[in-house]
């Protein structure tokens, strides 16, 4: 499960985790899309969800247009 | 094209309207030019024919204005021939048509605007024997349609990008086995296939494909409203060592806050061992009446077959507006460093994966907190995310301070910064070079739709 990180650093405040070896921060702007998914999750937990099911629900969203197929 | 003029004399009763070409083909002033060449020709004696076939037996100085094209010609006896010499030039006939139907009898050089909408409304040009596209160039919207860039690397497994712009991805799982790979044209293949500039192609493998479904190379093109409501072609090449099956799909996302994703047209192909150009000709829906929402995209999709053993090589991939697939070109005009930047608007990889590389000049901002600023070499499309790879002394403010991760701040498009707060350790206010340690440091900023 991916394990965010908050840090404030002089007057900006970045969010960062690690996957696969690799560290990914970014800003905390609405137009970036890793925080635009940031918010969501913590929006997902805050709502009482298991912050678990969040990655599934991801990763297992229905391809919708595969429907079509 | 043979038109009456409006104005003109009218044929006598029952007469074949071909002896008066000059109502029919040509103008009224070059009618009055024809009828006083001829008129003064007479005089001196010569005779006159008006015909499609050249007359019999000319005598010098005689006349033939052909009635098939207007042109007008004297037959000329000199000292060692004779023959016929054109004395006026068929009269400017082209026409253009305005059309869903193709015109009948075109003449050299006529245009013909094919309203048709389900052929993309296209402009031809008649040279003698068909008609063939006249179409004004559009742009190429796809990026990196040549697979000239590939920022990341050149070999993968499982999802995610590869050359740049270009993603492979599955749905419900990613294959047991696969890999995506850039690929080195032997000299002059890609010249059979009609452009000598290339060097890389695309090639997506599946040798084991598991519980995944949907193996695809994806393309998103910023902005949903790209080409909405309009006819549009996508064309590319492609060929297959097992000879496998593709299909295509586009696919509008309205992104954060809008409509629901829709799909477009959608279409099959065939592939054999060989190169072959692909083209598919469809509307995209309107996006009248959406909500669209930041981060909107248009999505190609280009699908290979999902079986074990699934092979697709791509290359020279484009979509443009209108009903017809014009040679490859790049979207940045044919300028490499022109599609490096554009796809550098979406992913800029700083390092090249290697030890010792300067990344930018850093500072302690104090004795416990690094920070290293550069600037982007083009305004990305977002403020973008760093990417960079961890693990024990990566990275080095040199001379002698080590760490093993950073970070990003006080990102903009233009100009972002590392820090690393830490394992940092040296005076507030020095400075150093910021250098990658390892092979296996890689520092990018990605700012993918």
């Amino acid at each position: 499960m991916r394990q965010y990180e908050v840090i404030e650093f002089g007057e900006s405040v970045t969010i960062a985790y690690e996957e696969n070896g690799v560290r990914l921060s970014f800003p905390d702007n609405p137009s970036n899309p890793d925080y635009a998914e940031y918010l969501r999750y913590t929006a997902w937990v805050e709502a009482g969800n298991d912050p678990e099911q969040f990655w599934v629900a991801e990763g297992n969203e229905p391809e919708l247009i595969e429907e079509n197929n | 094209m043979v038109t009456r003029l409006s104005g003109g004399l009218t044929p006598a009763d029952g007469a074949d309207p071909r002896t008066f070409p000059a109502i029919w083909n040509t103008t009224a002033g070059e009618i009055e030019t024809a009828q006083a060449d001829i008129a003064q020709l007479q005089a001196e004696g010569a005779s006159t024919t008006i015909s499609d076939t050249p007359p019999v037996d000319p005598g010098n100085g005689d006349l033939w204005w052909d009635s098939t094209d207007g042109s007008f010609y004297v037959w000329y006896e000199d000292v060692d021939g004779s023959q016929w010499v054109g004395i006026r030039a068929a009269s400017s006939s082209a026409s253009i048509d305005v059309n869903d139907v193709e015109p009948g009898s075109p003449l050299t050089g006529n245009l013909w605007w094919n309203t048709d909408v389900e052929s993309g409304k296209s402009l031809s040009v008649y040279n003698g024997s068909s008609w063939v596209n006249a179409q004004p160039l559009s742009g190429n919207a796809i990026i990196n349609g040549d697979f000239g860039v590939w920022q990341r690397g050149t070999s993968f497994t499982g999802s995610g990008y590869s050359a740049d712009r270009f993603s492979f991805v599955s749905s419900s799982a990613t294959p047991t086995t696969n890999s995506v790979t850039q690929e080195t044209f032997t000299p002059g293949s890609i010249e059979a296939i009609g452009y000598g500039n290339a060097q890389f192609f695309i090639r997506s493998e599946i040798t084991t494909l598991g519980s995944a479904t949907a193996p695809r190379i994806e393309h998103k093109i910023e902005d949903v409203n790209t080409l909405a409501g309009q006819t549009v072609t996508l064309s590319f090449w492609a060929k297959s060592v097992n000879s496998n099956s593709g299909s295509i799909r586009f696919a509008q996302s309205f992104g954060s806050g809008g409509s629901a994703k829709t799909v477009s047209f959608s279409d099959t192909f065939s592939m054999t061992s060989s190169w072959q150009r692909f083209s598919f000709t469809g509307t995209l829906d309107s996006v009248s009446g959406k909500t669209v929402g930041s981060g909107s995209l248009l999505e190609l999709r280009i699908y290979q077959e999902s079986v074990d053993g699934s092979v697709i090589d791509l290359w020279g991939v484009q979509l443009e507006a209108g009903g017809v697939a014009t040679p490859f070109r790049l979207a940045g005009g044919g300028s490499k460093a022109a599609e490096l930047a554009l796809c550098q608007r979406y992913y800029y990889k700083v390092t090249t994966d290697a030890a010792f590389k300067y990344i930018g000049t850093g500072f302690y901002e104090s004795s416990s907190s690094m920070l290293i600023y550069h600037h982007f070499p083009v305004t990305m499309r977002t403020v973008p995310t760093l990417e960079a790879t961890s693990g024990t002394n990566y990275y080095r403010l040199r001379p002698a301070d080590y760490v093993d991760s950073i970070s990003s701040t006080g990102t903009t498009l233009n100009a972002g910064g590392f820090f690393n707060n830490t394992q940092a350790s040296g005076t507030a206010g020095n400075a150093g070079r910021f250098t990658t340690e390892s092979s296996s440091a890689s520092v990018a900023w990605r700012a993918e739709l």
